[in-house]
């Protein structure tokens, strides 16, 4: 057990990654039944379908905040580099740079996935529907990151200590 | 209108990028108004494209690229298609009272 903060920051916002990967993909293993989604399907889906498309966004948005909010931050702040109260886009570059993200453009786009989710469109349920569809298509690229990140740290710190991230298919 | 020649240009090119050049743009809202400051940038884009997932991947991408060029800032975006099943009446205001880019 360290005592080191920057450590232990790093692994609190990996451990916190991790619960919500578990409930995204456990959201996902109940969407899979019923999608790609079409605007009919998406306008006559039951209560219990509702709620695991509401579990999934709420997830899908956490995990994105938690990575951009706290796990890489933690991350420059591991690596000592001075970048806590720069903007977010070069800390992110900075992070493309040293190999923790594979694509900035790649992660804006996760991320313009999660602000959208703020929009609903009453009188267009056939967007809704595209709009989710691609959204349970960037959980695995939410993931990728997470990977593509822990595979980096690893490699450079074989010292430090993550949880093992949950496996998905 | 306030939006820099720049933005302008940042704008038509992102359009062009991902809705392709036919696609028509629309400015609407506050930024129309000089005597106004700050505020979104509300969009209006008219894709002749009919393919849903298509238009929503196209969005994205819009958005992704207008972003990186222009920081972090607040746009809507609305989308007018072919095959829309309604179109609410701000899609006409937004024409109407827009100024088209």
């Amino acid at each position: 057990m360290t005592d080191d903060i920057p450590t232990l920051r790093l692994q609190d916002a990996w451990r916190e990654c991790e619960r919500h990967v578990y409930h995204l993909f456990h959201a996902l293993s109940s969407i899979r039944t019923f999608w790609p989604l079409t605007g009919e399907t998406y306008a006559n889906l039951s209560d219990e379908q509702v709620q695991d498309v509401d579990q999934f966004i709420l997830r899908f948005t956490k995990l994105q905040d938690t990575i951009g909010g706290r796990l890489f931050p933690a991350i420059l702040h591991y690596l000592t580099e001075p970048f806590e109260d720069r903007p977010m886009i070069d800390k992110l570059n900075r992070l493309e740079k040293l190999g923790f993200i594979d694509s900035v453009e790649r992660w804006q786009m996760v991320r313009n996935i999660r602000n959208q989710f703020a929009h609903d469109y009453p009188d267009d349920p056939d967007k809704n529907a595209a709009q989710l569809n691609l959204a349970f298509e960037s959980a695995r690229d939410l993931y990728a990151m997470l990977t593509t990140a822990s595979t980096k740290l690893k490699a450079e710190y074989p010292a430090l200590e993550l949880g093992k991230l949950l496996s998905v298919e | 209108m306030r939006l820099t020649l720049d933005q302008q240009s940042a704008i038509r090119s992102a359009v062009a990028e991902t809705f392709g050049n036919a696609a028509n743009i629309w400015l609407f809202g506050s930024r129309v108004d000089d005597n106004k400051r700050g505020g979104d940038i509300d969009l209006l884009i008219e894709t002749s494209q009919s393919d849903v997932a298509a238009i929503v991947r196209a969005e994205l991408a819009f958005l992704t690229k207008l972003k990186m060029k222009l920081g972090e800032q607040k746009i809507d975006v609305l989308v007018d298609y072919p095959t829309r099943h309604y179109i609410p009446p701000i899609f006409t205001i937004a024409k109407q009272t827009g100024i088209q880019l």
